[in-house]
């Protein structure tokens, strides 16, 4: 496992012709790339505008069929508006649609995308045959919708994370086993030399999510057996989607992008083996504390907690690691949104990985529980650290891929700005609405819908914050959609940073985040 | 490819461990839970089995639980009093005669998937089927949640019953009669199949029958 992905040393000569291989590895991986990342980008402003509607269901359980009637008993609207159309609308239909869309429409899209163009250039291998690529990834499309459709119309198994009906799992399993099937080709023709960190992670979480997905769609689907341990599994799958996708996707790319943009190897050699095989080993066994005290074994919840709170080593190993090898650069943040957007998105790691192994804890778990704790703890994980890393990575790969130069930086300084406050009131501001509403729960004489009423004001800060994403990606989305009408900057290929860089500012190797040096 | 199978091999065994030993061998396990006839010492239940076993009767009405999402709001699951304040809030099952308890694997014999829950915006349903045995006033909730509750979030399930004009008179299983204040006429509105299937399900939600000794004994846990 090699820290420095820089180290093509060698002459000038040699330098040039690799110059050229990467940018015709960029020309070919350009449309799968722009596929992937472009759909999850729709996905995601899908997602955000059902979260806003789960919410608002949420906060009032009336507010969809007071909308609804009026629209039925308003003259001048057409008439074919159905008053029991609100149930397409309710909490308990809209909340599964929005998680699916968010983890199968966004999030592995957006993983995928980015895990197979840092695959690409890391192990120099252009694409051959994109056009199955393209395939399985409308492939992926058409189940994610197929399922999101079948969600709404009410047939979901509310298996957290795991909602979309029997029918689509084969369709989303197909369409990935392809893309793992990519991966691991250009693993085995990559060019000689040290294999760097960002491609173990990669491979890794391309080897286990058909295992991990397959496994867990078999027990509650085809196999009948017991009825405790289809929740256990899908505790399990959730958790292990986390720690086994989310979690080393970014992690690759974040190992790939600090590097590259600051032109230095990462700190050391030892702190990033120590944090992957950590993790891995780790991983597999948390989850099942989401049913602390519930009707499993009380081994199996006691070593999912134990396991969760150990993740708190990889954490420190890894935060470490890459905070020391930006150390003296940290100003740098300031201008160039790759690096930005990755450093924030840490700290979402650090909040996710400290609110999972807390609520771990009998003495905080029989508050937490259940409450919107939860929620705070999976909006850490998939959105301030998986999504922020992602758009970094996107930052950085876009102009790579279609030969232009993101227009404005004024879009990404809002992308930034929204999606950060979007962030911290999704995993920050709803842990306190979740501590409060187990307080209350926890007064075993005062009434659950109490809890929920106390709740209220978290749950339209939530809404505002879901507002806000939608905002910061209808830009993100924008600015992508010129970007592949190639419609970006071109005069002068130097990078789009988010404040013009002083003379002589900034590190060494800055030309490294432009398109022109690829 | 030497690094690649190395590589490979590690993480199979990284990731194996735990599939095999906290998904695999529990789920053959579990899956061979059946139903335990009580002991002479559990007396006055001697000659029936822990839980009853009524598998199978419910699984439309579990369908629609979990397909109108129920289970994002209503856990059903008690946690023991050092987790969870749950016993404490009468949701453990019957007050009299001591029964309210945690519950076990067993409680959930019979059940395609125990739907225990993502969150608790509404109340444990573990023991409803104790808590309102009244399918009359489960319907009603369902049809409007604010007839019977003054402060409640719970969302109307109007969908699952049918409007119609009253023809002779209103039907015995009619959840609200009104008359339209256009048209004059009374209508009434009557639970759907989807809507029965889901208050039988409701109502045999019964998690707190007594362990048989021998299994406490045991302390096998399931």
């Amino acid at each position: 496992m090699t820290t420095d992905e820089n180290s093509t040393q060698g002459s000038d000569a040699a330098e040039e012709n690799d110059a050229k291989l990467r940018a015709y590895i960029d020309s070919t991986t350009r449309l799968p790339v722009l596929f992937f990342f472009t759909s999850a980008a729709v996905w995601l402003v899908i997602s955000a505008v059902l979260g806003v509607i789960s919410s608002t269901s949420l906060k009032s359980a009336a507010f969809f069929p007071i909308i609804f009637t009026w629209f039925n008993e308003t003259i001048w609207v057409v008439n074919w508006v159905q008053l029991d159309w609100y149930q397409l609308l309710g909490y308990g239909r809209v909340y599964p649609a929005f998680m699916s869309a968010l983890i199968y429409g966004w999030g592995i899209q957006a993983g995928i995308g980015a895990g197979l163009w840092i695959m690409a250039r890391l192990c120099r291998v252009p694409f051959r045959n994109t056009l199955t690529l393209i395939v399985a990834g409308h492939l992926w499309n058409i189940g994610v919708t197929m399922g999101m459709i079948a969600l709404i119309c009410g047939n979901g198994t509310s298996v957290p994370w795991l909602d979309f009906p029997f029918f689509v799992w084969p369709f989303l399993l197909a369409a990935y086993l392809v893309v793992t099937v990519w991966i691991v080709v250009m693993f085995r023709s990559r060019r000689s030399g040290p294999v760097y960190v960002s491609q173990w992670y990669l491979l890794a979480a391309f080897l286990v999510f058909p295992w991990l997905y397959l496994t867990a769609n078999l027990f509650l689907h085809a196999f009948k057996g017991s009825a405790v341990m289809g929740a256990a599994i899908g505790a399990w799958y959730s958790s292990a989607l986390l720690y086994l996708w989310f979690v080393p996707i970014a992690l690759a790319a974040a190992y790939y992008l600090v590097p590259k943009i600051l032109g230095r190897p990462i700190y050391s050699n030892i702190l990033t083996k120590i944090g992957f095989w950590s993790m891995f080993a780790l991983a597999g066994w948390t989850g099942m504390q989401r049913y602390l005290g519930g009707p499993l074994p009380s081994w199996m919840p006691a070593v999912g907690a134990a396991a969760t709170i150990g993740m708190v080593l990889p954490l420190i190993v890894v935060v470490t690691n890459l905070y020391m090898t930006v150390r003296d650069q940290m100003g740098y943040m300031q201008y160039s949104p790759t690096l930005r957007f990755t450093m924030f998105g840490l700290l979402g790691f650090v909040m996710m990985v400290l609110v999972g192994a807390g609520m771990s804890f009998f003495e905080f778990s029989k508050f937490l529980q259940f409450t919107m704790a939860v929620e705070s703890y999976e909006m850490a994980g998939l959105y301030w650290f998986f999504s922020m890393t992602m758009f970094a990575a996107f930052y950085f790969i876009g102009p790579r891929v279609t030969g232009c130069e993101w227009l404005s930086r004024g879009m990404i300084r809002w992308h930034f700005w929204f999606s950060a406050y979007g962030s911290i009131v999704l995993a920050g501001w709803m842990l306190v609405g979740g501590i409060s509403q187990g307080a209350t729960l926890y007064v075993w004489d005062t009434p659950v819908a109490m809890s929920v009423e106390i709740l209220k004001i978290h749950i339209v800060a939530e809404a505002i914050a879901w507002i806000m994403i939608i905002i910061s990606n209808l830009m993100f989305l924008f600015h992508t959609g010129l970007m592949c009408l190639r419609l970006g900057r071109r005069s002068g290929m130097e990078p789009t940073l988010i404040h013009e860089l002083p003379k002589g500012a900034g590190p060494d190797a800055v030309a490294t985040e432009g398109a022109a040096a690829s | 490819m030497d690094e690649l199978r190395k590589f490979t091999i590690k993480l199979a065994i990284c990731f194996g461990l735990p599939w095999l030993f906290l998904i695999v061998l529990p789920w053959f396990w579990l899956s061979n839970l059946e139903s335990v006839p009580y002991g002479d010492d559990d007396e006055e239940f001697v000659g029936t089995a822990y839980p009853p076993g009524e598998s199978g009767l419910h699984v439309t009405g579990q369908r629609i639980f979990a397909s109108e999402g129920c289970a994002y709001c209503h856990t059903q699951m008690v946690r023991p009093t050092y987790a969870g304040s749950d016993i404490w809030r009468g949701w453990g099952g019957r007050a009299e005669g001591g029964f309210s308890r945690s519950t076990r694997p067993r409680d959930y014999l019979g059940e395609n998937i125990a739907l225990l829950g993502a969150r608790r915006y509404g109340s444990d349903l573990s023991n409803v089927g104790w808590r309102r045995p009244d399918a009359a006033w489960l319907h009603e909730l369902l049809f409007d949640p604010k007839a019977h509750e003054a402060v409640t979030n719970m969302p109307s399930y109007a969908h699952l019953y049918d409007k119609r004009v009253v023809e002779s008179a209103a039907a015995d299983d009619a959840v609200k009669v009104w008359i339209d204040e256009e048209s004059g006429e009374e209508y009434e509105a009557v639970p759907t199949s989807e809507a029965k299937a889901l208050v039988d399900y409701l109502l045999s939600l019964k998690k707190d029958y007594r362990v048989p000794l021998a299994l406490t004994e045991a302390g096998d846990g399931s």
